[in-house]
């Protein structure tokens, strides 16, 4: 028996350890800060670290969280810098605890320490589980609290105890201040779960659990997270209903599934082959699933989970289906949608596949050195291609140490068609005393050009200007203009460029050009 | 009293549904209006539960949240011995139920050892039914049958019985809700340990053929069934374990 107990722990031990260091792949691939949009993340992160900005007193150190930053603050008097700090933190904060939680679901909804197991690897395998808890953003925190807040609950409904109730309370209404989609969600499933389990009679516990519902609303609705939960909600749901009338050609699955990448995947194949954990745990999820309705929900717990697989899922189909049909007026993009669907997912995939390595545990190894191997390649993507950034940091550095005064530079950005002066695009983060960074857009720039007051006129380019997300259908970089004898290449790093134009233009060239664009 | 409790209850609840739906729709409270829309079905499924008659309340749901409580734990206690089956073996006077795992080459390993339930109606039947020993076993179950359905414990007793298989369907017994409520709420309790009339049975039938059995409970539609396979129990290991051993 001993020896049982201690194979397990260490099997549990080497599962949560697997669990992290895959979280950690981005962290040691990626020289800065992975973040998945660096154009947001990265930007907000440096605002805060470099400026020291308390998240409980900026809205966009919402992208960090207060416990990220009470923590840095406390590994930096140790004398690690923040930016490390923050950097290495997220993911073992995430794993710390996120994956005693999955366990424990795993092993009461599966009946047994194999399914906890099961689900413990397979959320940690997850593409999507990987990718959003390889960095700091407040999902990867959110998450983690909200699964807690889920355990606690089942368990309270189940046995009571006051300690599960406060843990479930207290996690419930902190969480709109960390996330407001992940709290929504979780919100959402509750209220649903809540309403199903009236069949099981223990009415007190139902109101009891309901009531903290409804403290977390009151507490939505007096905050500032009404701002992000419930205005912008209207205001989408108005654009939304104002836009059906117009016609508008779907975009493809693809690239409704592919749009919001740093990495977007070449093709079909490797689309595919990037989300294989996704594709298996959905399916092994839907057969478990089928096989609980045809048996018939017998039990409380197994009602929690059942709802909340069918919430999270058809919320993630239905941001896709979104994308897919409308393009992104919503803020439920499918990919923000995705991870709260892999949790119950793997829950209900690790009940079956517990079962089935009963009969051959070569399934359990196919499924899961397959999803291994697609979330790395996945990671690997995604994060290598983010490398690009690094490059462009250089450029500025370069541009920073060899341009001098008087010197306009233009962002790529600044190609992009806009009729108001005032809309501008991309921040440039790049900044110096000597060198003024200018953004414009092309309707505008030959007036600028031509005004005078600027020696020198470069213009900053990359290859992630010509790649998606930025080459999209709402910004394009004219780069024919490049290769017409207006500019010179004066800096060359393969994947970012300075441009440096050779004349001044006028309003009428600049007109034709526009026209051209 | 319980009744009116309840009704009082879902009043408020249907309130304070009242005020956050209201407001949550005035207001642009989503959550508000979610959760109150949530609160009005809760309150509403518990107002129609009472009046629907199916309640049983007093001493009856007393009895039924003791025999819950008990099923509760035990479910816990059953579901973590993983992949186990349970036996029914004969052991002196008495039969046993072992929970045991493992199962490769016909080897398992004990992980709960529990007495079988119903012992008490199972003596008075073997009383009534006074079996000689040169009886057979065909003999044995027709006047099982006969005998409880003139206690009017069942309502039809069937079997089929080869080398391989022993299958008893008890065609409404009177236990029914019982088997319903426990196969419901204690799944895996309930598929090894029945309830007090089919465990009765199946420790009269162990106690007749003098042989271990492995024994599955099920409950189909208004009858329930006994499965018993007769098993070769070669224990290679006796597992201590304070936390789950209850005999």
């Amino acid at each position: 028996m001993k020896d049982e107990v201690s194979l397990r722990r260490t099997t549990f031990i080497l599962a949560v350890l697997g669990f992290l260091c895959i979280r950690l792949v981005a962290a040691i691939i990626y020289p800065l800060f992975p973040a998945w949009d660096p154009w947001s993340y990265h930007w907000t992160l440096n605002m805060i670290l470099s400026n020291r900005v308390n998240p409980l007193s900026n809205k966009s150190a919402y992208y960090t969280s207060g416990i990220t930053y009470v923590l840095v603050s406390i590994v930096e008097s140790s004398g690690i810098s923040s930016f490390d700090a923050v950097k290495w933190l997220s993911p073992v904060i995430y794993t710390l605890i996120l994956a005693p939680i999955l366990f424990a679901l795993g092993r009461q909804f599966g009946g047994s320490y194999k399914a906890g197991l099961i689900a413990l690897l397979l959320f940690g395998v997850s593409d999507i589980g990987v990718l959003r808890q390889s960095y700091t953003i407040a999902e990867g925190l959110a998450l983690p609290l909200s699964i807690v807040a889920m355990y606690a609950a089942i368990k309270y409904y189940r046995e009571g105890g006051k300690y599960n109730l406060f843990t479930a309370a207290l996690i419930l209404l902190t969480l709109p201040f960390i996330h407001h989609l992940t709290s929504f969600i979780m919100y959402f499933t509750l209220a649903v779960i809540l309403t199903s389990l009236v069949k099981f009679k223990s009415y007190e516990r139902n109101l009891t659990l309901t009531l903290i519902l409804i403290a977390a609303s009151i507490v939505v609705f007096a905050s500032q997270a009404h701002a992000y939960m419930e205005h912008q909600t209207y205001i989408r749901l108005l654009i939304f209903l104002k836009g059906l009338n117009k016609s508008r050609a779907p975009v493809s699955v693809y690239e409704a599934m592919t749009e919001k990448y740093s990495g977007v995947p070449r093709s079909y194949y490797e689309l595919l082959l990037h989300h294989l954990s996704t594709g298996f745990t959905l399916l092994l999820a839907f057969i478990t699933f089928l096989n609980l309705v045809i048996k018939r929900i017998k039990r409380p717990e197994e009602v929690f989970h059942y709802v909340w697989l069918i919430v999270t899922v058809v919320f993630f189909f239905a941001s896709s289906l979104g994308d897919y049909f409308f393009g992104w007026l919503f803020d439920f993009y499918g990919y923000r949608a995705w991870i709260f669907a892999a949790v119950p997912a793997s829950i209900f995939a690790a009940r079956l596949l517990s079962k089935l390595s009963k009969v051959t545990p070569v399934v359990v190894l196919f499924v899961m050195v397959t999803s291994t191997i697609g979330t790395c390649v996945f990671i690997l993507h995604q994060f290598d291609t983010m490398n690009i950034y690094q490059y462009e940091i250089d450029t500025s550095d370069w541009i920073v140490e060899n341009l001098g005064n008087n010197t306009l530079i233009v962002s790529p950005a600044s190609f992009k068609t806009s009729y108001s002066l005032v809309k501008l695009p991309y921040l440039v983060t790049v900044e110096s005393k000597d060198v003024r960074f200018f953004r414009c857009n092309a309707t505008y720039i030959g007036i600028t050009l031509s005004s005078g007051g600027y020696s020198n006129v470069y213009v900053m380019s990359s290859e992630r200007a010509t790649e998606k997300p930025f080459r999209t259908a709402y910004l394009v970089v004219c780069y024919d203009i490049f290769y017409e004898g207006d500019f010179i290449r004066i800096y060359d790093s393969k994947v970012a460029w300075v441009w440096k134009s050779n004349r001044k233009w006028t309003i009428e060239e600049e007109a034709t050009m526009q026209a051209r664009g | 009293m319980r009744k009116s409790r309840h009704i009082i209850i879902s009043m408020a609840s249907l309130l304070v549904a009242a005020v956050l739906l209201y407001y949550g729709m005035n207001y642009q409270g989503v959550m508000m209006s979610i959760v109150g829309a949530a609160l009005l079905l809760q309150s509403l499924s518990i107002m129609a539960t009472p009046v629907s008659g199916n309640s049983e309340l007093g001493e009856g749901e007393f009895y039924k949240r003791i025999v819950t409580s008990y099923a509760s734990n035990m479910e816990k206690l059953l579901t973590s011995a993983t992949g186990s089956q349970a036996f029914y073996v004969p052991f002196e006077d008495k039969v046993m139920v072992i929970v045991a795992s493992g199962g490769l080459n016909n080897k398992f390993k004990i992980d709960i050892l529990l007495d079988a339930v119903g012992h008490e109606l199972a003596k008075e039947l073997e009383e009534k039914l006074n079996m000689s020993e040169e009886a057979s076993f065909e003999d044995f179950l027709s006047k099982l049958g006969e005998l409880l359905k003139e206690k009017g414990f069942i309502e039809e007793f069937e079997y089929v019985a080869n080398e391989e298989l022993l299958f008893f369907k008890v065609k409404n017994p009177a236990t029914i809700k019982l088997h319903k409520h426990l196969s419901r709420i204690a799944p895996k309790t309930y598929s090894y340990l029945g309830c007090p009339l089919t465990s009765a049975i199946a420790i009269l039938t162990v106690k007749f053929l003098g042989e271990s059995f492995m024994a599955n409970f099920n409950v189909e539609g208004d009858a329930a069934e006994v499965k018993l396979k007769p098993a070769r129990l070669g224990f290679v290991q006796v597992v201590r374990n304070e936390r789950r051993s209850l005999a």
